[in-house]
């Protein structure tokens, strides 16, 4: 692996996404939760793009545009829903929020 | 992109950056003798001749005074904001064009630094990204004002951000490029009207996007009337108040580089940069650069502030429409003169600017291996910082050395918009820790989930695994595409071929994205929508008094307020008919008036204790200033 191929940007790829998910599940703040989700999509991202670079294709780019706008839909209505959460409960804490279960 | 050597280029950079701090420090110097001009006074004429080293005297004396940083500050952040700040000021000139290319010692020296093909992009990027540092400057500060005036920043930047990239959106239109040497080759050409040549300058075919740059530029280098975020009288400086000695400068001096950039960058843009009568050159560029300059000074010493709320309304019920009927205009002349529907190249831009903001990353840096493991750091920062707003400044740093990687692997649309995309997500989340979460209550660090965690290094271990078996057992099946390096050269760069890739075989797939953002926007309306929508109405007929104006600020009345920090507001008598008293502790404060007063005869006024209900109200209640306003 001394060239630089497809599969460096697979390994960054897989570190930004294990260090994404080690947030979603570990931190209890909502926001650091909904940034770590954001680290993951990117770290999906740069697959793609790796993978369309190495084989010459415009098609992993497209993918990851279409991504990246439905990550905006989704970051969007993402903070809307924690806007609402922090209002009606007044916190972040994802522990704090448990009417549902219970 | 030409074949001048590396240390040219490394050397006009060098010039040019310098050349731009020269510039910024005589800019003071002539703001400062215009500005006396037109007040009737003479300006600086102690140091030197007529005062001109003046500017080199500030600087020494901003050098010997002492840093401060405030007890309260958020220290790292507090020394890293006004370097973002000025950092990314200066760079933006490596994309203007200073001229074409000159022989000296029998090199061929290109005169602009670096010819991007997103170098309108480019720019507005570091525009976005420069706004960080003052509201990261504002953040850290541990001051109120400088609060204020770091959200007015973003929210000033942001809305004013989208105006000026649609303003432009026309003059990408009719140059087909985001290249500033191609918008400016164009623009070298002329125009036969009735006989007359006239240059083709694109303040002549764009007028109301020039005005709509103008005006949009204006906010964004945070000059007066919209120079909000550092509002003197109102906000004692905002976001620089706890700024002195050479940080405070560094704000300095990216504020005035912003406003000779923005300048350079109309010039070349609507005013056809270094195209001019009898022979072309720097000279041109330099006189219409600083008539703008003039025109800036100008707007300071005539125009008073603005009101906040005039502010946005300007951005968004004015210049936005006004711009987006500038486009469809332009659109439509420039379909009809081509005689085709098929040219998809400028709908890209346009979706680009739509979306928002930009920022483009250091190409020809082969430094992929620096970028990743700074990314990496990055994101476990993002994770393991305890404060969310160091975790939001940690993913912008992610992502920005995410889209360098993007860069290198020749996907320079996608890294273009992976910055407009999430710079302005994170700000908004940066925005949203702000508001949301109070210093003292974070949530326990990592507390409580033994469960999650243990589970999340199994599955993370797992991931991996299945990550190095794929990279191991992997094999390319299938041909590879046809887009080398050399084929996306040939058909005009990243952006066309992405662009004919996108609109020849993905149009149904782009409406539906189009379908899903415009459904997640009015959801997200929704959800954010005030529960009662009947307080904005109470507080219009009660009046209210801006927490950031001095007079509400002025605590006239210091109220015993049973051992609390209470403090209450009053309005001058005369102004409001009712008893207004703002009533709040250090967190939240509320319109409901807590005891009346006769404003008219104050000597009877009998100072009250607030009620414990009324108190119990503003601690948990719905205070305007938390959510509705």
């Amino acid at each position: 692996m001394n060239e630089l191929s497809a599969n460096h940007f697979l390994l960054l790829s897989a570190a930004l996404f294990i260090i994404g998910m080690m947030g979603v599940l570990t931190r209890r703040n909502v926001i650091v939760i909904f940034m770590s989700v954001e680290l993951m999509i990117n770290a999906v991202n740069v697959a793609f793009i790796g993978f369309a670079w190495e084989q010459n294709s415009m098609i992993g780019q497209t993918f990851a545009l279409f991504i990246i706008a439905v990550a905006a839909a989704e970051s969007v209505l993402g903070l809307g829903i924690i806007m609402a959460l922090s209002r009606r409960v007044d916190t972040v804490d994802v522990a704090a929020v448990r009417e549902l279960r219970e | 992109m030409n074949d001048q050597p590396l240390w040219m280029t490394y050397l006009f950079g060098f010039i040019v950056l310098n050349g731009m701090l020269v510039g910024m420090a005589y800019m003071t110097y002539a703001e400062r003798k215009v500005l006396a001009l037109m007040q009737d006074r003479i300006g600086p004429n102690r140091v030197g001749p007529f005062g001109l080293l003046q500017p080199i005297a500030d600087g020494i004396k901003l050098l010997g005074k002492e840093d401060l940083i405030p007890a309260a500050a958020d220290k790292r952040i507090f020394v890293i904001a006004p370097l973002i700040a000025f950092v990314t000021a200066p760079l933006s000139a490596l994309v203007i064009p200073f001229g074409d290319q000159v022989t000296i010692f029998g090199h061929t020296l290109n005169l602009y630094v670096t010819d991007l093909n997103i170098a309108v992009l480019y720019v507005l990027a570091l525009g976005s990204i420069g706004v960080y540092g003052i509201i990261l400057g504002g953040y850290a500060s541990g001051n109120r004002y400088s609060l204020l005036g770091a959200l007015r920043s973003a929210a000033q930047v942001i809305s004013y951000e989208i105006t000026l990239g649609l303003s432009l959106v026309g003059v990408f239109i009719l140059a087909s490029s985001l290249s500033l040497v191609e918008i400016l080759n164009a623009q070298r050409t002329s125009l036969d009207v009735f006989g007359l040549s006239i240059p083709n300058w694109y303040i002549l075919s764009q007028p109301l996007g020039f005005i709509i740059f103008l005006i949009s530029a204006v906010a964004e280098t945070n000059r007066a009337p919209f120079d909000l975020p550092e509002a003197e009288t109102e906000l004692i400086s905002g976001f620089h108040t706890e700024y002195s000695g050479f940080r405070f400068s560094f704000y300095f001096l990216a504020e005035y580089i912003n406003m000779i950039i923005v300048a350079m960058l109309a010039s070349t843009l609507f005013l056809g940069g270094i195209d001019g009568p009898l022979k072309d050159g720097i000279w041109w560029l330099l006189l219409k650069a600083t008539i703008f300059l003039f025109f800036y000074i100008w707007l300071r010493g005539t125009l008073p502030r603005f009101r906040y709320d005039q502010l946005m309304g300007i951005a968004w019920k004015v210049l936005l429409p006004l711009v987006l009927v500038n486009i469809a205009i332009t659109g439509w002349v420039k379909l009809r003169s081509d005689g085709e529907i098929s040219n998809t190249t400028f709908l890209i831009p346009l979706g680009v600017v739509v979306l928002g903001l930009l920022y483009a990353m250091f190409a020809a840096t082969r430094g992929q291996a620096v970028l990743a493991v700074i990314a990496v750091v990055a994101a476990l920062g993002v994770v393991l910082a305890r404060n969310p707003v160091h975790s939001a400044v940690a993913l912008v740093v992610t992502f920005v050395n995410l889209a360098g990687i993007f860069v290198l692997l020749r996907a320079e649309f996608l890294a273009a918009v992976q910055i407009i995309v999430y710079t302005g997500a994170i700000l908004v989340l940066v925005l949203f820790v702000i508001m949301l979460v109070h210093q003292d209550d974070l949530p326990e660090f990592h507390g409580g989930f033994p469960l999650q965690r243990g589970l999340g290094v199994i599955i993370g271990l797992m991931l991996l695994g299945e990550f190095a078996a794929a990279i191991l057992t992997r094999t390319a099946v299938g041909q590879t595409g046809p887009w080398t390096e050399s084929a996306v050269d040939r058909a005009g760069g990243n952006v066309q071929v992405l662009g004919q890739f996108l609109y020849s075989g993905y149009v149904l797939p782009i409406q539906a994205i189009a379908v899903v953002l415009l459904v997640g926007t009015i959801g997200a309306l929704v959800l954010a929508r005030p529960d009662e929508p009947t307080t904005r109405r109470r507080a219009r007929t009660t009046g209210t008094i801006s927490l950031a104006h001095p007079r509400g600020a002025d605590a006239e009345l210091a109220l015993p307020a049973g051992g609390t920090t209470a403090a209450a507001r009053t309005a001058p008598p005369g102004e409001f008919r009712g008893g207004l008293i703002m009533v709040r502790d250090n967190e939240s404060y509320t319109e409901t008036p807590a005891f009346e007063m006769d404003y008219f005869n104050p000597a009877s006024a009998a100072v009250e204790p607030i009620s414990d209900a009324v108190r119990g109200e503003v601690l948990h209640g719905r205070g305007i200033g938390s959510e509705e306003e």
